[in-house]
């Protein structure tokens, strides 16, 4: 191992490796934290540019980006309150009410500080636990995603906070925009209404930005002339992380709890942070001695999100590099350009390219520093750009998020869809009827269809009793059962239904 | 607050114009950007392919060639179908493109398309079984199931070549249940978790797991043994008429004038002869690049059409 750890060393120690390290952090940074620039749209347009790199340095190029990436995605969500990438989602929920009250800086700092945690966590679980978790992920087949998606559809009840009819309602009409398009393995067309470019259903991407961005751009167009900023008098120059001693003593089983939350999300083939930022948010805000100051800006919300999203990436690395299985859609492009030069990950990898698999661990590791130096670097400089008046801050945002949304679908269509989808949200919080079950449900919705159809064509008399056999199938659905109706019961008791 | 309102909308104008200039000059072909779609999964074989493909092209053509892997494959070859016949957006893809002509989940055909050609020609698939099973051989594999039938499983990607393959054995007598799975990728870690028995995957992907001992490989679906790993029997070998190479192609929408078509040709022609390039496909993917022209890659396709129908027209 020691002989492994100093090859790799020794293949990463060289200017044009950590240059790169550092330049792919920048670049992931600016398209986590621009709304419909995504780390994986980033990914694809340096691609071409890696063949021409030596193997190593196309591996620090692109871990920089992706650690970049799924950390910058914090900035627009905390500042502006629109999510840079779907890994950012529940960051808003607390990260922007703290903005509003003028702890920006705060905010970011501690979403930082652990995200930053949450890579290290998850590198920690890379270099002691890789083949113990990756053999633990292969007992996931079809029925046990099935029961995953069920667990995660449960977590929106936790989100719930007004009226349980309209989060339901809002959880209803996310699966049914997740159902449009072609089926999956029968692969018929479901409520397309002839429209083509619906066949391929509506993109993760577009939904995000129609709901949030477009959201915000006609909330700003209704308000009155006065000239209101994103971020009312942001406190500056916070010491250190802006979290004390106690405060993180406090969170520290938080952290920890999604930390792990995020390295099994990670592990699992298909999920990936979009998920784990949901899962451990809703799991800590269910958990917690004061469920209802979530969502209020309170720091619990950021520890969850932000360290969860960034330790899935050290998760998806542990199938990855142990046995040849992308975690999620950013280390499949990695695993295409590990395959292009000439490195193919599996079991024997460790024992064929120990080096490289050491060098791949170093650089998870440095990319992690390389990631709080720069935005700690222009962190000023972000809060600054994004303290303009509304009015002209949210233009400028859409017009980055077309140009996103049309780099990601490649479809004019689909700018329209975000006008529209945009409408639908501003008239979803004019009703008071909550985003996030709606989010939620579309992400999982897929999941547990094509689990379940797949799980039944495996299963034994084609029966659905056969999903029982599976004691992780029925440990995750009896949990399901208990988060689903206990804050159910608890609010129905509490207060008015409709 | 009108103000307001007319600058946004200005401004939203103005970005959904700036996208669509892009798309509106066509002088000196190519002289922007061109897509290479791909039907399936990032890091499967067919996206490997395209970005070699689109590296060289880019190369060879000064302007950048991007590789947008769509996973739901009609919705991919719909895209491309529908595209402005400007030659800026290209289809590769495999076999899989007539298994879904044939599933009817589109309503079109490659004649409806400008069929530049074949770029690559892969082995067919090997079917791989868990080693614990005991099975050595498709008649292992046949003897189970007559035994079972309907209980073992083997995992095919239902609308891609794979589902042709198992088709195929089912056809033949195997009375295996065929089960949907996502790609190469997911295949794998169904066999190494067990959830299923026995599945299709390309050599280079089962090729450890069958030295290693943890997989049995039971046949390849070509006509003939392989180069690349002569030791596998072909079913055809063992009286089982099941074969199955994949071909990728490249084509454009229909109705591209013809001296884009030319360009594209001379291109094609000029990195798939390229012994450096066929030297690096093979050293990749085992597969072999070549260009084969419209005409012979249609009598090759056309050839194969009705037995897909045939076979998966149900």
């Amino acid at each position: 191992m020691l002989e492994y750890l100093n090859e790799g060393l020794a293949l990463i120690t060289n200017l044009r490796c950590i240059l790169l390290l550092f330049g792919g952090t920048i670049l992931g940074v600016l398209f986590g934290c621009v709304p419909g620039l995504t780390t994986n749209m980033c990914l694809v347009v340096m691609l071409p540019l890696s063949f021409t790199l030596k193997s190593i340095d196309a591996i620090s190029l692109l871990m920089g980006i992706q650690v970049g990436g799924c950390t910058g995605g914090l900035i627009s969500a905390i500042l502006i309150n629109i999510p840079g990438t779907p890994a950012n989602i529940c960051t808003t929920f607390d990260g922007h009410p703290m903005a509003k009250r003028g702890e920006a800086e705060r905010a970011i700092n501690i979403s930082l500080f652990y995200s930053f945690l949450g890579n290290l966590l998850g590198f920690a679980a890379l270099i002691s636990i890789a083949p113990w978790l990756a053999n633990f992920s292969l007992k996931f087949g079809y029925y046990e995603f099935f029961a995953i998606g069920v667990f995660s559809i449960t977590i929106i009840s936790t989100l719930i906070s007004d009226s349980v009819l309209k989060g339901l309602g809002s959880a209803a009409l996310g699966m049914a925009l997740a159902l449009i398009g072609t089926a999956p393995i029968d692969y018929a067309n479901r409520l397309t209404f002839g429209v083509i470019n619906l066949d391929g259903g509506i993109q993760l991407i577009t939904l995000t930005i129609g709901l949030y961005a477009f959201g915000a751009l006609y909330e700003v167009a209704e308000k009155d002339l006065e000239i209101e900023r994103t971020i009312q008098n942001t406190k500056r120059n916070i010491k250190g992380f802006g979290i004390s001693l106690k405060e993180f003593s406090q969170q520290s089983f938080n952290m920890i709890r999604s930390a792990i939350i995020g390295i099994i999300i990670g592990v699992l083939p298909g999920l990936g942070a979009h998920i784990s930022n949901l899962v451990a948010y809703s799991i800590a805000k269910n958990q917690s001695k004061y469920p209802e100051k979530y969502g209020t800006g309170i720091i619990d919300g950021l520890v969850a999100s932000e360290t969860s999203n960034n330790a899935t990436i050290g998760g998806a690395y542990i199938p990855l590099l142990t046995l040849g299985i992308p975690g999620d859609g950013s280390t499949a492009l990695i695993l295409a350009t590990l395959i292009i030069h000439g490195i193919v990950p599996g079991p024997s990898l460790f024992r064929n390219q120990g080096d490289i698999v050491y060098a791949i661990f170093l650089l998870l590791l440095i990319a992690s520093f390389s990631m709080l130096i720069v935005i700690k670097g222009l962190l000023h400089y972000f809060i600054s750009a994004l303290s303009l008046p509304e009015h002209i801050l949210i233009p400028i945002i859409i017009l980055l998020s077309v140009v996103g949304v049309f780099g990601s679908t490649k479809l004019i269509f689909d700018i329209w869809l975000c006008v529209f989808i945009g409408l639908l949200a501003f008239f979803m919080n004019k009703v008071k009827i909550p985003l996030g079950p709606l989010l939620i449900a579309y992400v999982i919705t897929p999941i547990i269809e094509i689990n379940l159809r797949r799980g039944l064509m495996v299963a034994k008399n084609r029966t659905f009793w056969e999903f029982f056999q599976s004691p992780i199938f029925c440990v995750l659905i009896c949990l399901s059962i208990l988060v689903a109706t206990l804050p159910l019961i608890i609010k129905i008791k509490k207060q008015k239904v409709f | 607050m009108k103000k307001k309102i007319t600058l946004i909308i200005i401004l939203l104008i103005f970005s959904l114009i700036s996208v669509n200039a892009t798309e509106s000059s066509n002088v000196n072909y190519p002289n922007r950007t061109i897509e290479l779609v791909v039907p399936g999964t990032v890091g499967q074989d067919s996206d490997i392919s395209a970005r070699l493909y689109a590296e060289e092209l880019s190369k060879l053509w000064k302007v950048p060639v991007i590789v947008n892997v769509i996973s739901n494959t009609p919705s991919a070859i719909r895209l491309v179908h529908e595209a402005k016949p400007d030659g800026y957006m290209a289809l590769m893809m495999n076999d899989a493109f007539f298994t879904n002509v044939a599933q009817r989940t589109i309503d079109f055909g490659i004649e409806d398309m400008t069929l530049l050609g074949i770029v690559e020609q892969s082995d067919g698939q090997v079917l791989v079984s868990r080693s614990e099973l005991g099975w050595k051989n498709l008649d292992d594999l046949k003897e189970a199931c007559d035994k079972e039938p309907d209980t073992y499983t083997v995992a095919v990607a239902f609308g891609a070549t794979t589902v042709v393959m198992g088709k195929m054995l089912v056809n033949e007598g195997i009375q295996c249940r065929l089960v949907d799975s996502s790609g190469g990728a997911d295949r794998i870690a169904s066999m190494l978790g067990k959830h299923i028995d026995a599945a299709f995957l390309v050599w280079s992907s089962a090729k450890e797991y069958v030295e290693n001992g943890q997989w049995n490989v039971l046949c390849i679906l070509n006509p003939e043994r392989s180069k690349v790993a002569p030791e596998i029997p072909t079913a055809i070998e063992q009286g089982y008429n099941a074969e199955f190479p994949t071909r990728h192609f490249i084509a454009l929408t229909g109705g591209v004038n013809d001296d884009i078509i030319r360009t594209w040709n001379e291109a094609l022609s000029s990195i798939s002869n390229n012994p450096d390039f066929q030297e690096l496909m093979f050293e990749k993917l085992f597969a072999t690049a070549c260009f084969i022209g419209k005409e012979e890659s249609l009598r090759i396709f056309n050839s194969r059409q009705p037995l897909l129908n045939e076979i998966l027209g149900e």
